[in-house]
Parts: structure tokens; C-alpha cells; sequence
């Protein structure tokens, strides 16, 4: 009889364990778990959603890709003629002048410099690659949760999904390695242990093979055509990769000859694929609106989803004014302009080409707030008001132009003169501007570059292409030349904020702006 | 009456019994009465029975201590009254049986409960220590654990605050916790309190939102239990002892239980104090017109010509004449007020071991010193126990209970509103109706009511299935509702009233269930214990808060938008947590000499996660009751001894299932698509171990001299493991913070409770003296990430003035070493490379001269900044304990308990304040005398302080900063807690008024500290050691107490 009692006990409490279990599973009201979420699909693309709107919100937290990638060419200086009613606006205007002189240093009036009436627009956000690695991390969990296993996924949504999550962590990585030189690299999800700076080289090639493995999960395009253009497909990857293999092309000089040859082939592949196409220039505020036929990767900035976004985020707000930018006392003059010799190294006098006369009207060359580059110039957005009222842009990132002419920059370096000349013409032929018809070698390199300059003037790329290239040393291509010895101190990149110092043993800032 | 009183007891002893009325030879009558051998005081309710297996209750004795019983020649009666020794007595014939009983001093018969399982004393393994209820009786208190100090050895309470319906600090055996909040004089250690079980029931003692004490809410359920009430407390401190409560038993566990009936005729038992509560000695201040000329001599000495001419334009200083300035205001006396309070409790108890029952009504109130400021307590309980046969024994409690708290525009526990405000210039004109400053408006007139409602209930059930074999439950519900409205008039809040409330409700579901096999034979006794335990809790809590209400009286409604509404809704302490766990324990013994206890207990809980949802448990115990031994049995002086060894280890889940796997948070749109954010303060940690507590334990439990000396002692290692701190990441992990547990502390000390009763038994003065003892001494092992030292990082601005330094104390403060004052301004070191003097910047050009302090330059950069601060001091007491004696003679009895704390740093914040206050002249503070101060008055002085008079050099130098050794002083103390002169009233004259017993008290509670420390109250300071005199300072009580009982 005892013992029957002790084994019907001893029962029960075994039975009763996956109630129990049950009974502890409190599923909380107020906020959600990581155990509660990752159950659908719905849940995977909200959390991918949120990545790509995180980066969107770095890039729009201040003048994010003009600073990176444009103003420290030294050909954009500041306009000094003072908006009507804010005349504050001028000063702020003034840090063009430390960007085209390269010095970001945060005294003696450097782009950094706290006491300067420009350090109210957030430049100092650039130094703090925090944001980024929180998307890195983001991306790493979003592999790892998705990888375990979430309820409702199919197969093929599995590996896209991680595909995605690839293509984000890669695309990060580039930017920071583009920002920062050397960066801290990881994949593994939920990393603490602090870790010591990478040779960026070697990022990017982690990244190109990362990339290369799972980029033919992605699909061509969605379905949905809300999402054209502004998640990761194939043709995002593609042209990410090439841009990863040109810019280690530059620096691992002994692997060019394959990286160009990637470069090449990856470039074929996006124009084979069919999807992208060069919108007529007549049409082009579509594509810096975003969501067009041209576009292969962009951020959305979309003022009915986003609400307005900040002006100084996008190129156009500094070479646009009234009537293409607000009322007319607010905006009568715009912030900047390009220096009139490097316009008119670009558009030798009597060769036709349509962007010259789409693009600049007669104030091209009067290197004063006047000048306005009009390609930026779009549909005001409806109701807003002040130094809102701007066209509505999108983030573009990549677009098909760049496929096209990075393709045409492989194929020049490897000495595919005939191809290359093709791909250059294909850019010209939307220009309505005479086709390349010189000799091939250095002469059509230099074409190639000049015509990314014209094309993708103010996309973010010019100090990219200039460093990638070498020609960042040469006082031909670039109004603030640096020597080797400086790009090899650092002095390319962006200072790193001294809190990455904090909890890192590891930890190096760049040294050349100590 | 007698006779048929005398026929129906009879009658159904008859009935009762229908074995013996078999045996029945011949049944006499036997009477008499029952009395204290010491006192010879009559004892009311003495159970009588009839010796049999099992003995069988006859009847007890009335309020006159009589009895009268019918039983068979030859059978022997059993005398038992609680607190005495039982007393057998052979029945011879009729007779009239006068019985002495003697008082139960040794606690090994004493019946402890184990896991909700009754055992004796002598058979347990672990370290524990009781007190009777009798010992806490006579003082009103709010809080009865402010009569636990000193009390029992390894018990810290510090009461730190006397703001009526809010608890001091308690721990047991040192420090188990590195979390802190806030930082210098506001900063607070994490409440590690231990678990209360009251009646079986367990109750979480720090209200949710005590945490950091300046929170809104409830009074802790403490609060609510009348010190009447309690028959006894038993306080478990190794892990041993607490095993089987698990994980929740991890700060020691404290077992409440109150009181039984235990008499057939109903006792009523009323007590009612009377008492005034006294604020302390206030600060000397300067009134009047020498307030006015130590501004002035301060500026004409110190100040420079445009200060001079400025005081001619001030008119608070110049314009002596002028009504409004032409005062000597006593602020403190304004907000300090002695009070007036009274408690009542009326106990109604009564019945057999059959059935029995006790209910009990109370009312406190406490009106506080700090005017607009009290505590007031109603409770109605009813416990009920039925035991009709051998098998079944159940007990049903209810009980419902209501207090209500009043901060006034306090935020809790501190007052410094009061306190700044208290410190306003003498000169200034008093509150009147057409003078009265905002903030004193706001200090007196803001109404606040905060209430807590709780009802409770709990059934206990068991039933002997077989002999040996128990089942065994207990079932509670508790719900609490607090709620607390404040209402701001228009002159308090910038001309616009505000209604604020807040309101919470928690509920407690809990069920334990038993089963208990013992057996024995031939000396061998096993016993063998299983259980269950779940429990569910929920608590939710919310708030209104409303802007601009009609005018001062209209009060609401609430929630509609009379002009704004100014924030609400449901807190984020909303919770819903759910706990499992299942236990086993197992106990040897041989003829009760060698004891063994294995326990092992799982504890499941829903905020742990899913991955290891339960906590592993383990403990081992083991006893030599070494008196019981052939060879010492003929030792005369060797009443009772034995030795106790333990292991245990109690596991805590840390962190939530937030902490493990994230928070995520929805964050908006991005192109028309839902974001949903991993949030990133935190990175999950999915590998967060849970906080371990192993402890060893060595006690040595001696009664010698036929009990006249008890001695116990206890010493143990306490090492906390993984202890859960918040650790910064590096900016590369995109993540803020993480919830680390690679923390470790450990404890360890000494434990001593000797008992002294030196007086023979035949003596009419009966004396007992007790001393209590600990030492504990905690030392940091780890830091997360294997660092040396973390400067725990304060709440808000500033730099952190606590430090944790692997090797050291726990908790160390961060502070500047203080070195003296410098006699000249020759002696002021000057740097050899600049021949600049030392300074606090290095872009400062106020250099330091004479009469600055010294603080040590320990970077050698001949700047004194905040890098030159250094590890100093231990916040925490080293050596706690007290001291408790007990008189009785005759009809008198005096009691008087003491308490003292040795070896602990503490920070006097107000003697820093006091120096500070006279850095303003042209201010509206008051000023204090520093005459009883060694200042720093002209070159060439040795002094102690440097010169508070010179108020150019605060802006300079900053010489009074409270962050230095300055202030750093010993916390040493010795308080007599309580002195208690009892007088009981002659039986006879009672007899003739129907008075059972008339008792008469006169009490004085926190009678007199002794320290060496020159700040007000060395005890009123934060648990880190900082003086919060700003905050509510201790009264003392004096009470006359009436206990009566028919």
C-alpha cells in the first residue's frame, strides 16, 4: 500500500512536468521576447524592415553621404551669399571649405570642430560607427534566428531570408570600411568579446566570398513593387560585389587581375538579367526619386511612411534653390558649388551632351550661390514648408549607371578596350554624347573616369572612385591631392570616436587624426 | 453552576473516551491550581490531560488558574502550558493538586518548523535561532523588525529611517548583492531581504516598488502584522536551514507565527499604548541678529570691496529694521514636532487541542515628527484550528488589513524637501497666511493618503494516511491594493493644482503540498519528505496624473482632461511571474545522537526561460548531539550540547527572459511595413548563469549549569557566485550593455549567543542577560571581465563615489584622500616644470593657498581632480550585535535591550552640509555655529578643517566637496534600543474586579546612542553608508502600556 502511494506520487510529479512547463510559459503583455517573436514569417520581415530602416536613419542623420563621399574631392566649396532669412545658414555653409582641405580634425576649424557654428548638424555622427555594428549585429541575429529554424518559413524563404541577412552585414561593412579603413569583423551573432581591428582588405574579401556563396538565393526581383529596388535582390548583390572587388582592386594590388575579372563577369550578369534599364534623362527625377526602372539598390525615403527627412541628408539640398527648393526668401541661394574648372574639365566646350544642358543652367560656371546642379531638381513635397521644402528624394545607393560604368572600368583595366568602349557608350548614347572613339589603355581609363564623374556627380562616389583609383594623389583628378605617405598614415579615412577605446583592450583609433 | 459545569465535563469526558470507561475502576475528583514555580503567578489556560497513546485533553485551567477534573484512581494527568515544561502527576485519590510549573529555558524541545514539517529543535541540522514573541512585546513599532535588532546574531538591521510606515535595512550574514542605484547620499544597495514566511505563508517583505525607496506604492506587508500578534519568530540563516525553501530562501529565511488559543474559556487580551514620539536633538542654529553679523563679519573678513558694498545693498543683511527681515525664525521647530499617538490590540483566543481559535483587531497610528507625515494601521485576523481526530488537522487563517501612510511631499523615505526648506534664514519672517513661501506650502499643505489593502487567507490540511505516512497542504491567497493619492494645491505646484494617483494590485496564489513518510526502529529513525510548491503572482500598477483642476478642492474626477493630463498609465513594473518546484528531503537519525539531512529541491520559474528552466538546489546537514553520549552523560554541568556541520548551495535565476533572448520593441514604419526592433541597450545573454549561494556552516549549541548558561555559536563561508551586474560593452558590439554574472563576493564570520540566568531558581530576582555577537567581513573575489576595479557609475550626472576592487571590501568608497590643511601658503607644493602652485584644472589659475585642505595629489600632476581620488572605507558594519537583559522582581519586571554596530565607515554628509552652508552669505540659508570645529582661522594653524568662512574658495577649490576622507568617519555605535519597566497587578484585587491579569508598562524606545561619531544619528545613513540626516531623522518614544486581560 506505501509503496503504490510512493509510486503513485512519484508519478504524478513525473507526469506532471510538461504541464508545468507549460504552466511557466507566461507569455508577457507588455513587451516581446526574443522566445515570443521570431514565430512567422511576419515576424522575419519586420525585424529586416527595421534593419534597413536603421541604416536609413544613419544615412539621414546628418549630411551622411556628401561628406563621405563627395566633399572631400575638393572641388565643392561653399557659396557665401546669405539666404534672406537665414543668414546663421552661411556659417554653417563654411565647413565645405574644411572638407575640401581634408581636415576633419575636431579643432582649428576642422570638419570635427565643436565651437564652429557647424557643429549643430551632427557631422560627428560619422565618427561613431556604434550604429553600424548594432545593423551588423542585427544582421548576424536575423542569420542565426532564421537559420534555427522559424515556424512557417519554406525552404527557399529560409535561404532568402539569410541571403538578406548576408547581403546586409556585407553592405555594412563596406560602408565602414569605406568610412573607417580597418574595422573590427564578425558574423557570429550576439558578439561581446571585444575584438581588434581588421586589415580592410581582408573585410572586404571575407565579405566578397560570404557574399558570392548566397547571392543566388536572393531573388531578381519581388513581387511586391513596393519593395523595387529597396531590398536586397540578385542584381543589389551583384553590383555590391563589384564595387567590393574594384575597391580591393585598388588596394591588393597583387589579386587586381581576378578581382577585375569578377568585376567583369558580375557586370555582365546585371545587364544579361534584363531588369535594370538607363531611364531617358529627361525622366531623371524618377530615378533620384527612387523606386525606378534604374534603380538597383536604394534606402526608401518616402514622406508619407518616413515623414520628411533631413534636407541636408540628400547632395540636391546644396545645389539647389528657389524656385526648385521652397519659398524664394528662405532658399535664394543655394550652399554650394562645383569649381568651375572641374565642370569645365568635364564638358569640354562644343561636345554635345545632355546632361550639360538638363543638368546646369547658365550659372554652371559662377562658382557663387547661383549655381545649381539640376539633376537633383524633383517635385517639391506637397505642404512642407522652409528648409522641407526640397524635392522628394530617395536614398540611392547603386544604380544601374554604376553597373554599367564599373563593368566598363574592369574591362579597360584588363585590357578589354572594345567591350569597355561599349559599356562606356551605353552611358554616353542616353547623353545624346558622341560615342568614345579614342584609343584604348590610360586614354580610356581616364574616359571611363570622367564619365563616372559627370554621371554620378554628387551619388556619393567621387572620393571613393578617387581613392580606389590612386588618383586621390594626383592633383589632375582632385583639388586637395594626398601623398602616399599620408594615405598610409590614414589620413583617407574618417576619425573614430575615442568611446571605441572604451571596454577594448584591442582598440585602436586612426591614428593620423590623434 | 459549578456542579453542572462539573457534570457536563464529565459527560463528555465519558463520551469521549469509551476505552477507559472499560477499565474504569474508580473516578475521584481531582482539584487545584496551577502557578509559575518561579513567580508563583497563577497560569490561565494550562492544558490538562489525561496520559494515554495519545493523551487525551480533560480540560484546562480558568482565569484563576483553578481546575477541577473527574478522573480514574491511578491514572496520571498531564500538565502543559506554553513556554513551560511539561509536568506529569500520578493520581493517587481525590485530592486537591496544587502544580508548579517551571520554565521551558532550553530551546532544544522546541518545536521548529521544517518545510512546513514540525520537528524538534534538537533534530536539526542547520543554523537557526528563535525568539518568543514575548521579546518584541510592550513597544510600539510599525515595523516589528525594528525590535529584531540586536536581537539575533548574523541579524543587521539598521534603522535608518524614522519615517513612520517605512523599514530600515536588514540583512543576514553580510552582503549578498553589488547592485546599486544612485550614487553619493542618494545611492541605495539593492534590498536583499530575507524570505518571511508568516503562518506558512510566504510574503515578499520588499514591496515592489520599495526598490530605491523613493518610489511610489504600497506599505510592505510587514508593516501590517501587529507585534502583538506574534507568538514567535525563527530566523534560518545557512543554507541548510533555508533548503527547503529554495531558491526564495537565498537572504535567510524569517518564520513568523502568531498566536494560538489554547484556553477553553476565551481569553480576552487587550493592550493599549499611550506614547509621544520626540523629535531628536535638532541642529543648534544661529537666530536672529547673530546669524545676521556672522554673514556680515564673514563678508568684512573674507569678502572683497564690491562684496562689502554689496551687503550694504542686500537688505536681509543690511536692513535690520525692515519687519519682514527683522526676525529669528526657528524653521526646525516648524517642521519638527513631537506627537501624540496611540495604539490599541484586543486578542480573543480560546478552545482545546480539538479546536481552538484566535482573533485579533488592531489599531496603530503614528503620527509623524516631520509634520503632514504618519502611519496608521487597521487589521482584523482570524485563525482557526481544528484537530478532531488523530488523522486529520487543519487550520484556516483570514485575515484583512489595511495602512495607510502619509509622506506629505516627501517622495518616501527621504524628506529632504523638508530639509532644505527647514534650513531657510532665520531672519525670514515664519509662515503665516499672508507669508508663506511655495515650498512650505507644498511641505504642509500637499495631502497625500497612501493606502494598502491586503486580505489573506490560507488553509492548512493534513491527513496520516498510515501510521507514518502524512499528506500534508497549504493553500493561500493574498491580494493587495495600494493606492496613493496626492494632491498638490495651486500655491505648491506654480499656481496650478495637481491630482496625482496612483493605484496597484498584486496577487499572491500559492499552494504546498507534502508528503511525509517516517519510521523507526531500534534507534534508527528515517524520515523522508517530499513536496511541491507553485505559486502564481501578479502585479499590476498605474497612475493618473492631472494638471489644473478647478481649484484646491475639486479633486477630480480623474482621467478626464480638466486642462492636462499630464502623463499616466500602466507602469512598467507590471508583472506576471510564475514559479514551480519540487523537493525532497531525507533525515536520519540514531537515537536522535547522529542526525543526517539531505535535502534537494528544484526550483522552475517562468522568468528563467525555457532553456534550463530550474534551479538545482542541494544541501547536507549533519548533527552530534554529543551530551547524549555514554561517557558524557554523568557530567553534571553539561545540560545539553551538540556540534552541527552543513553544506549548502542555493542556486537564484537571474536575469528574465529579457536579459536571455532580448527585448524587442516595435519601432515604427518603414515603407508602410511594421519594424520591430531588437532593443539595444542589452545584448541577450543566453548563457547568464544563475547567482549561487554556497555556504558552510560550523555551530556549537552548548546548555550548561542546568541550563543556566546557553551558548551558541555559528561560524561560516558564504561565497556568492555570478552574481548578475550590468557590464558596458565596447561601441564594436552595437550593444549597450550586457547583463554579466561573472561577479563574486565572499562572506565570512562569526556568530555568538550567550545566555546567562546566574541567579539560583529559589531566588525571588530573576535575571537573565543575553549577549549576541557576529562578525562578518565581506571581500570582493571577481568583476566581470576579470577586471580590478569598476567605479559603480551614478544615476544621472557626476562622477561615482562607490567603487568595487577585486581583493577589498565589497563595497569601498571612491573618494579624495584628506590630508589636513595647509598651515601657510609656503607649504602648498608647487610644480617643478610649470612653478605653478597646485590647482584643481589644469586651466585653473585659482591656485591653492593656506587654509585649503590637503588632498593627496596621488597621480603627482599637481592637479587635484577627480583621477586622484583613491579606494577608501567600507560602507559596510563589521561587528553587529547587542546586548538584552531582563529583571523581574516580585511584581516588577525590567527589560532593556541594546544594540551596537563596530567598525563601519560612514560618510558624514551633514557635517559637510553644515561647513557648506556658510559658503553664502548673501544667501537665505541659515547658519550654524562651527565653534565646537578646529578651523583653519590664520597662518600658522594646525587645524582639523580648513576655513569655511573664506566662501571665495568654493567656487575655487570647492574644500567642503563631500566626496573626501574629510568626511569619511567610524560609524561605531552603541544604542540603548529599548528600556521597559513592567508592573503587574496583585491577583487578588484583580480577582474582585473579573480581571484575569492587569498589566502596566512604561517604555522608552531609541533611548540614547553612543558613538564617537559627530554627525546627528550614526545609524540614520544609507545601506552605503552615507548620512541621511537631511532625511527622516529617528524619534524617540516614550510609552505607557496597559495590558489587560479577563
Amino acid at each position: 500500500m506505501k509503496k503504490y502511494l510512493i509510486c503513485l506520487f512519484a508519478a504524478l510529479v513525473c507526469t506532471g512536468q510538461y504541464g508545468c512547463k507549460k504552466f511557466l510559459n507566461v507569455t508577457p503583455l507588455d513587451k516581446l521576447s526574443g522566445i515570443t517573436f521570431w514565430q512567422s514569417q511576419a515576424d522575419v520581415d519586420a525585424f529586416t524592415t527595421d534593419i534597413y530602416a536603421q541604416f536609413r536613419n544613419v544615412l539621414t542623420s546628418t549630411m551622411y553621404m556628401p561628406a563621405i563621399g563627395e566633399l572631400r574631392s575638393g572641388y565643392i566649396l561653399p557659396a557665401v551669399n546669405n539666404n534672406t532669412n537665414t543668414a546663421g545658414e552661411k556659417n554653417i555653409r563654411l565647413v565645405y571649405n574644411a572638407f575640401a582641405v581634408n581636415n576633419l580634425k575636431a579643432s582649428n576649424g576642422g570638419v570635427l570642430d565643436a565651437s564652429r557654428a557647424w557643429s549643430g548638424i551632427g557631422l560627428a555622427n560619422i565618427t561613431k560607427w556604434y550604429q553600424f555594428y548594432t545593423i551588423i549585429q542585427d544582421a548576424n541575429i536575423l542569420y542565426d534566428r532564421v537559420n534555427k529554424g522559424v515556424p512557417g518559413l519554406s525552404a527557399d524563404d529560409k535561404k532568402r531570408c539569410m541571403a538578406e541577412a548576408v547581403f546586409i552585414r556585407c553592405f555594412t561593412y563596406f560602408f565602414m570600411v569605406r568610412i573607417y579603413g580597418n574595422v573590427a569583423y564578425y558574423t557570429q551573432a550576439y558578439q561581446q568579446a571585444p575584438l581588434p581591428r581588421e586589415n580592410f582588405v581582408s573585410v572586404i574579401s571575407k565579405c566578397i566570398a560570404d557574399l558570392s556563396a548566397v547571392k543566388n538565393d536572393l531573388p531578381l526581383v519581388y513581387q511586391d513593387p513596393a519593395l523595387l529596388a529597396i531590398k536586397a535582390t540578385r542584381g543589389a548583390a551583384d553590383d555590391l560585389l563589384m564595387n567590393m572587388n574594384m575597391w580591393n582592386a585598388g588596394f591588393d594590388k597583387a589579386n587586381q587581375a581576378t578581382y577585375w575579372q569578377n568585376t567583369a563577369d558580375l557586370g555582365a550578369e546585371i545587364i544579361a538579367s534584363n531588369i535594370y534599364r538607363l531611364l531617358p534623362l529627361e525622366n531623371f527625377d524618377q530615378v533620384m526619386r527612387g523606386k525606378s526602372n534604374e534603380g538597383i539598390f536604394e534606402f526608401a525615403q518616402n514622406v508619407n511612411y518616413e515623414g520628411e527627412a533631413n534636407p541636408r541628408a540628400f547632395f540636391g539640398d546644396m545645389v539647389l534653390r528657389y524656385p526648385y527648393k521652397g519659398a524664394g526668401s528662405d532658399n535664394n541661394s543655394s550652399h554650394a558649388y562645383f569649381t568651375a574648372a572641374y565642370l569645365q574639365r568635364l564638358y569640354p566646350t562644343g561636345i554635345a551632351d545632355k546632361r550639360l544642358t538638363l543638368w546646369f543652367d547658365k550659372y554652371m560656371l559662377s562658382q557663387d550661390g547661383n549655381f545649381q546642379l539640376l539633376k537633383f531638381q524633383g517635385s517639391i513635397i506637397s505642404g512642407a514648408t522652409g528648409a522641407s521644402a526640397v524635392p522628394e528624394w530617395g536614398l540611392i545607393i547603386f544604380r544601374y549607371a554604376d553597373a554599367i560604368l564599373l563593368r566598363a572600368e574592369a574591362l579597360a583595366y584588363q585590357g578589354k578596350d572594345t567591350e569597355a568602349a561599349n559599356m562606356l557608350n551605353m552611358i554616353r548614347t542616353r547623353a545624346a554624347a558622341p560615342s568614345y572613339s579614342g584609343p584604348g589603355g590610360q586614354d580610356l581609363q581616364d574616359a571611363i573616369f570622367n564619365e563616372r564623374c559627370k554621371e554620378l556627380m554628387g551619388e556619393g562616389y567621387l572620393y571613393f572612385d578617387l581613392l580606389r583609383t590612386g588618383r586621390i594623389t594626383n592633383a589632375t583628378w582632385t583639388n586637395f591631392p594626398l601623398t602616399q605617405d599620408l594615405i598610409d598614415k590614414g589620413a583617407w579615412t574618417w576619425p573614430i570616436d575615442g568611446a571605441a577605446l572604451y571596454n577594448n583592450p584591442y582598440m585602436q583609433l586612426n591614428t593620423y587624426w590623434q | 453552576m459549578k456542579r453542572k459545569l462539573l457534570l457536563i465535563l464529565i459527560i463528555s469526558a465519558c463520551l469521549a473516551m469509551p476505552q477507559y470507561l472499560k477499565a474504569q475502576v474508580k473516578n475521584v475528583l481531582v482539584k487545584g491550581v496551577v502557578t509559575d514555580k518561579e513567580t508563583k503567578e497563577t497560569l490561565v489556560g494550562a492544558s490538562i490531560l489525561l496520559d494515554g497513546i495519545p493523551p487525551k485533553g480533560l480540560t484546562s485551567s480558568n482565569a484563576k488558574g483553578e481546575f477541577s477534573a473527574t478522573v480514574p484512581v491511578g491514572a496520571t494527568l498531564i500538565f502543559h502550558s506554553v513556554g513551560y515544561k511539561e509536568k506529569k502527576v500520578k493520581i493517587t485519590g481525590a485530592e486537591t493538586l496544587n502544580v508548579e510549573m517551571v520554565v521551558n529555558s532550553t530551546s532544544l524541545n522546541e518545536v521548529v518548523l521544517r518545510g512546513y514539517v514540525e520537528r524538534t529543535k534538537e533534530k536539526t541540522t542547520g543554523s537557526s535561532y528563535t525568539i518568543s514573541g514575548s521579546e518584541i512585546q510592550d513597544i510600539p513599532v510599525s515595523n516589528a523588525e525594528e525590535l529584531l535588532q540586536g536581537k539575533v546574531p548574523g541579524l543587521n538591521i539598521q534603522v535608518n529611517t524614522g519615517a513612520p510606515g517605512f523599514r530600515g535595512t536588514i540583512a543576514i550574514r553580510g552582503i549578498s548583492t553589488i547592485s546599486t542605484t544612485g550614487s553619493g547620499s542618494d545611492s541605495f544597495l539593492q534590498p536583499t531581504s530575507p524570505l518571511y514566511i508568516i503562518d506558512g505563508v510566504p510574503i515578499d517583505a520588499d514591496n515592489a516598488a520599495d526598490f530605491g525607496y523613493n518610489s511610489p506604492g504600497g506599505v510592505s506587508p510587514l508593516e501590517l502584522i501587529p507585534t502583538e500578534e506574534i507568538a514567535s519568530i525563527e530566523f534560518l540563516k545557512d543554507a541548510q536551514a533555508t533548503s527547503e525553501y529554495g531558491s526564495k530562501g537565498a537572504f535567510g529565511v524569517i518564520i513568523i507565527t502568531t498566536r494560538r488559543g489554547n484556553s477553553k474559556k476565551p481569553t480576552i487580551r487587550y493592550t493599549a499604548n499611550y506614547n509621544v514620539k520626540v523629535p531628536p536633538n535638532l541642529r543648534t542654529t544661529l537666530g536672529g541678529s547673530a546669524e545676521r553679523n556672522a554673514k556680515l563679519a564673514e563678508i568684512m573678513t573674507n569678502g572683497s570691496y564690491s562684496d562689502q558694498l554689496k551687503a550694504s545693498t542686500s537688505p536681509i543683511l543690511s536692513d535690520s529694521l525692515s519687519a519682514y527681515y527683522n526676525n529669528s525664525t526657528n524653521w526646525q521647530a516648524i517642521y519638527y514636532v513631537p506627537t501624540y499617538n496611540t495604539s490599541h490590540n484586543l486578542g480573543i483566543d480560546g478552545g482545546d487541542p480539538t479546536f481552538n481559535y484566535s482573533t485579533n483587531l488592531n489599531y496603530y497610528k503614528e503620527d509623524g515628527i516631520i509634520r503632514n507625515t504618519g502611519f496608521s494601521r487597521y487589521t482584523m485576523s482570524m485563525l482557526m484550528q481544528f484537530h478532531p481526530n488523530d488523522k486529520f488537522k487543519s487550520q484556516v487563517i483570514f485575515s484583512g488589513n489595511l495602512g495607510k501612510r502619509s509622506q506629505g511631499n516627501g517622495q518616501g523615505l527621504l524628506q529632504t524637501g523638508v530639509a532644505t526648506n527647514a534650513s531657510a534664514s532665520s531672519l525670514l519672517p515664519g509662515p503665516s497666511l499672508f507669508q508663506q513661501t511655495s515650498a512650505f506650502a507644498a511641505d504642509l499643505s500637499v495631502k497625500n493618503d497612501n493606502s494598502t489593502k491586503n486580505f489573506n487567507t490560507s488553509v492548512q490540511l493534513s491527513y496520516k494516511l498510515l501510521p507514518g505516512l502524512t499528506l500534508a497542504n497549504i493553500g493561500s491567497y493574498a491580494y493587495t491594493a495600494a493606492a496613493e493619492e496626492t494632491d498638490y494645491p495651486a500655491a505648491t505646484n506654480n499656481n496650478t493644482s495637481m491630482v496625482y494617483s496612483y493605484n496597484d494590485r498584486k496577487a499572491v496564489l500559492y499552494n504546498h503540498s507534502d508528503i511525509i513518510y517516517n519510521k523507526s526502529f531500534g534507534g534508527h529513525n528515517f524520515y523522508l519528505h517530499g513536496a511541491t510548491e507553485i505559486s502564481t503572482n501578479n502585479f499590476q500598477a498605474g497612475y493618473i496624473r492631472l494638471v489644473g483642476t478647478a481649484n484646491d478642492q475639486i479633486l477630480g474626477p480623474l482621467g478626464y482632461n480638466t486642462h492636462d493630463t499630464n502623463g499616466g498609465g500602466v507602469l512598467k513594473s507590471f508583472h506576471d511571474y510564475r514559479s514551480i518546484s519540487y523537493s525532497g528531503a531525507f533525515t536520519y537519525d540514531y537515537k536522535t545522537k547522529y542526525v543526517l539531512d539531505l535535502s534537494y529541491r528544484l526550483d522552475g520559474s517562468s522568468i528563467s526561460g525555457f532553456d534550463s528552466p530550474y534551479a538545482k538546489n542541494r544541501a547536507v546537514g549533519f548533527k552530534w548531539n554529543f551530551y547524549k553520549e555514554s561517557f558524557l552523560k554523568d557530567l553534571g554541568w553539561l545540560s545539553s550540547g551538540d556540534i552541527r556541520l552543513s553544506y549548502g548551495q542555493n542556486i537564484q535565476p537571474t536575469g528574465n527572459i529579457y536579459s536571455l533572448y532580448g527585448e524587442y520593441a516595435q519601432t515604427g514604419i518603414y515603407e508602410g511595413s511594421n519594424r520591430i526592433q531588437l532593443v539595444n541597450t542589452n545584448i541577450p545573454n543566453n548563457v547568464l548563469k544563475s547567482t549561487t549561494n554556497t555556504t558552510y556552516n560550523f555551530g556549537l549549541d552548548v546548555n550548561l549549569f542546568n541550563n543556566k548558561v546557553s551558548i551558541n555559536f555559528d561560524t561560516y563561508l558564504k561565497q556568492v557566485t555570478n552574481m548578475q551586474s550590468s557590464v558596458p560593452l565596447s561601441t564594436m558590439t552595437g550593444f549597450g550593455n550586457v547583463l554579466s554574472n561573472d561577479a563574486s563576493l565572499i562572506d565570512y564570520g562569526y556568530e555568538l549567543s550567550l545566555t546567562m540566568r546566574p541567579l539560583p531558581a529559589t531566588s525571588k530576582l530573576v535575571w537573565s542577560l543575553t549577549f549576541i555577537g557576529a562578525i562578518n567581513r565581506d571581500y570582493l573575489t571577481q568583476l566581470p571581465g576579470n577586471k580590478n576595479q569598476i567605479v559603480v557609475p551614478p544615476t544621472g550626472s557626476g562622477v561615482g563615489t562607490t567603487v568595487l576592487r577585486v581583493g577589498r571590501n565589497t563595497l569601498s568608497n571612491y573618494i579624495l584622500k584628506y590630508n589636513g590643511v595647509y598651515s601657510t601658503t609656503a607649504n602648498v607644493p608647487v610644480d617643478p616644470a610649470t612653478g605653478l602652485p597646485l590647482r584643481t584644472s589644469a586651466s585653473s589659475t585659482a591656485f591653492f593657498k593656506a587654509g585649503d585642505p590637503i588632498w593627496q595629489d596621488t597621480n603627482g600632476d599637481y592637479v587635484i581632480d577627480d583621477n586622484d581620488r583613491q579606494v577608501l572605507g567600507n560602507s559596510q558594519p563589521i561587528v553587529t550585535g547587542g546586548l538584552n537583559t531582563y529583571l523581574k522582581y516580585k511584581s516588577f519586571t525590567l527589560n532593556i535591550n541594546g544594540s551596537f554596530t563596530y567598525k563601519r565607515d560612514i560618510m558624514n554628509d551633514a557635517l559637510a552640509t553644515r561647513l557648506r552652508l556658510v559658503n553664502n552669505p548673501f544667501g537665505s540659508s541659515v547658519y550654524l555655529p562651527l565653534t565646537d570645529l578646529n578651523y583653519w582661522k590664520q597662518p600658522g594653524d594646525q587645524a582639523s578643517y580648513p576655513n569655511p568662512y573664506d566662501y571665495n574658495r568654493t567656487s575655487a577649490i570647492n574644500p567642503f566637496r563631500s566626496e573626501q576622507s574629510l568626511f569619511m568617519a567610524s560609524g561605531s555605535y552603541f544604542k540603548v534600543n529599548n528600556i521597559t519597566l513592567g508592573y503587574t497587578f496583585n491577583k487578588k484585587l484583580l480577582d474582585k474586579l473579573g480581571i484575569a491579569n492587569l498589566r502596566l508598562t512604561c517604555s522608552a524606545n531609541n533611548v540614547i546612542t553612543f558613538s564617537p561619531y559627530i554627525g546627528p544619528n550614526p545609524e540614520n545613513v544609507s545601506a552605503l553608508g552615507y548620512d541621511q540626516s537631511g532625511g527622516y531623522p529617528v524619534s524617540r518614544t516614550y510609552n505607557i502600556g496597559l495590558n489587560l486581560q479577563f
